[in-house]
C-alpha cells in the first residue's frame, strides 16, 4: 500500500501508530528523533512521512522542509500537532505539509488521512 | 570542625590517624557514588523493560480493538510494588492518553483502573504534601475518574495555590460550565493566568447558561467578580447588564476596568451614557477604556463629549478621544483637522489617526 516513515519521539505513540498502520498493510519505518528521520528519509525514500512537530535534534518543520525541498520524489507529509500549535501548523503548511492531525487523535482517523494522501 | 582542629589533624603525631580518616571518607564517597549510579542504572533498566511491556500491551490491545471488549494486563508484577515504577507507568499512560482518542484511550483508562494505579492517585490526592496532592488531582482528571469529582471540588478552595488551580482545571475539564460552581465558595485568589486557562478550557464546551452569574458579579472575592465579568464579556450575557453597571462602583480599579470592557461588549442604548458619567471619576487607564468603548458603541450624540476630551491634559486621552470620534463617523477626520488648525498637538493626533486609517 505504501511505505510510511514515522518520526515520533514518544515510543508508546510510535508503537501504537506503527502497529495500526502495519495492520492496514503499510510498510513502516520508525525513528525516534529528527536527525535519524532525515537519514531515513534519504535512504528509505518513503511515500509518506508522519512527523511530530516537536522532535529532538531536528524539528518537525525542518523535516517538512527537507521532504519538500531536498527530495525529488513527491512525498506526502502529515504533521502531528497539539492544541495551541496552530502557528506551527501554519508554518508547516507554508513549507508544503499536506495535512495535519491534532493530538489526541483517533488511530482510525489517522488511517483515513494517510490513505487519502496516498490515493491522491 | 574548626580550622584549629583541622590543622591539628595534619600535625605529624596525628598523621596516621588523619590518613586513615581521609582514606575512609574517600572510600565512603566512592561507595556512595557507586551505589547511586548502580541504583540509577537499575532503575533505567526497569523503566526500559516496562516501556517495552507497555509497547507490547499497546500492540496486543490494538489487535483486539475491533471487538472492543478485551483488556490484557502486562505482567509488571516483579517491579510493581515499587512506588517509582508505578509512578513511571502512570506518567507514561497519561502521556499516551494525551495523544490518542477513541477505543485505545478507553483501554488505557481501564488499564490504569485495573492495575491499581488509580488507588495510588487517590492516595496522592489525600497526601499532606501539596505537590503530591496536586499531582494526584491531575492524574485522576487525566484518567477521567469522575467518582473523585466531589473530593476534587473540595480542593478548588484549597489554601495552596497549585492544588487549587489543578482542582479548578479538573472540575472544568469534567463538567465544563457546570464546573464553575466552585466560584460560589471561592475564598482565595483566582489569578489572571488561571482565569485565561479556564476561559480557554471552556472554549471547548458548548456555551451553557450560568445561573449563578449574578451572584458571582456580587461576590466578596474580587477575583471572582473579575472572572465573572470576563465570562459575561466572552459569552455575551446581556441579562446581567445591571449587575455589571453596579461593578462600576467598586473600589477595585481592575474590577471597574473589566466592567467597562464588559459593558462595551453587552452594550444597549444607555450604556455609553453610563460610561460617560463614569468617565469623570475614573483613573486615566479606565478613562482610556471608556473612550475606546465609546468609539465602538457611541453615536453622533457622543461626539460633543469626545470633542471635549481633546482638551484633556493627558495626550493619550486626547489621542484616544480622536480615535473614538473617527471610529463613530470616519468623516469626522475633517472635524479633527478643523480643530487642529488652532492646536499643534491635535494636529499631530489628526495626522496619526489619518496614518492609522490608511495603514
Amino acid at each position: 500500500m505504501g511505505k510510511v516513515l514515522l518520526i515520533e519521539d514518544d515510543t508508546l505513540i510510535q508503537r501504537a501508530v506503527a502497529s495500526k498502520l502495519k495492520k492496514e498493510g503499510f510498510e513502516m519505518v520508525c525513528c525516534n528523533d529528527g536527525k535519524e528521520g532525515l537519514e531515513k528519509l534519504a535512504t528509505e525514500l518513503p511515500d509518506l512521512v508522519l512527523t511530530d512537530v516537536m522532535l529532538p535534534y531536528v524539528s518537525g518543520l525542518e523535516i517538512v522542509n527537507a521532504v519538500k525541498s531536498l527530495t525529488e520524489k513527491p512525498i506526502k507529509v502529515i504533521v502531528f500537532s497539539t492544541m495551541g500549535q496552530e502557528k506551527i501548523v501554519q508554518e508547516a503548511f507554508d513549507l508544503g505539509a499536506d495535512d495535519y492531525i491534532t493530538k489526541p487523535f483517533s488511530l482510525n482517523e489517522l488511517v483515513i488521512r494517510v490513505k487519502k494522501q496516498l490515493t491522491r | 570542625m574548626n580550622s584549629g582542629a583541622f590543622f591539628r589533624l595534619l600535625s605529624p603525631e596525628h598523621l596516621y590517624f588523619s590518613a586513615a580518616l581521609f582514606a575512609l571518607l574517600t572510600l565512603l564517597l566512592v561507595g556512595m557514588i557507586y551505589l547511586f549510579l548502580y541504583i540509577k542504572k537499575r532503575r533505567f533498566r526497569v523503566k526500559k523493560s516496562i516501556t517495552g511491556q507497555l509497547n507490547d500491551w499497546i500492540s496486543e490491545q490494538m489487535t483486539m480493538e475491533e471487538d472492543g471488549s478485551f483488556i490484557t494486563l502486562p505482567d509488571f508484577a516483579p517491579h510493581f510494588k515499587k512506588k517509582y515504577v508505578r509512578q513511571f507507568i502512570t506518567d507514561n499512560l497519561i502521556n499516551f492518553k494525551k495523544s490518542v482518542a477513541g477505543h485505545l484511550s478507553d483501554s488505557v483508562v481501564r488499564l490504569y483502573e485495573h492495575s491499581g494505579l488509580k488507588k495510588d492517585s487517590e492516595a496522592r490526592m489525600k497526601s499532606l504534601r501539596w505537590h503530591l496532592r496536586s499531582r494526584g488531582i491531575y492524574e485522576l482528571y487525566m484518567m477521567q475518574q469522575r467518582e473523585s469529582l466531589s473530593d476534587i471540588l473540595d480542593y478548588t478552595n484549597s489554601n495552596n495555590e497549585y492544588v487549587r488551580m489543578e482542582a479548578q482545571t479538573a472540575i472544568i475539564g469534567f463538567d465544563g460550565f457546570k464546573g464553575l460552581i466552585f466560584l460560589n465558595d471561592l475564598h482565595y485568589p483566582l489569578y489572571e493566568w488561571q482565569q485565561i486557562k479556564l476561559l480557554e478550557q471552556l472554549d471547548a464546551f458548548n456555551s451553557e447558561e450560568m445561573p449563578h452569574l449574578p451572584s458571582w458579579l456580587r461576590s466578596a472575592n474580587s477575583y471572582v467578580v473579575q472572572f465573572a465579568l470576563k465570562l459575561t464579556e466572552v459569552y455575551q450575557q446581556f441579562r446581567v447588564h445591571g449587575e455589571v453597571v453596579q461593578c462600576l462602583g467598586s473600589d477595585n480599579q481592575k474590577i471597574r476596568n473589566q466592567a467597562i470592557k464588559t459593558l462595551g461588549s453587552i452594550a444597549h442604548e444607555d450604556t455609553v451614557f453610563i460610561l460617560r458619567q463614569q468617565y469623570f471619576t475614573e483613573t486615566i487607564a479606565n478613562q482610556l477604556e471608556i473612550l475606546r468603548q465609546t468609539g465602538i458603541n457611541g453615536t453622533e450624540e457622543d461626539i460633543e463629549f469626545l470633542k471635549g476630551r481633546l482638551y484633556e491634559e493627558d495626550d493619550s486621552l486626547k489621542l484616544e478621544a480622536g480615535r473614538a470620534i473617527v471610529a463613530i463617523t470616519p468623516g469626522h477626520i475633517a472635524t479633527l483637522k478643523h480643530i487642529a488648525a488652532n492646536d499643534p498637538i491635535i494636529h499631530s493626533i489628526a495626522n496619526q489617526i489619518k496614518y492609522e486609517l490608511t495603514s
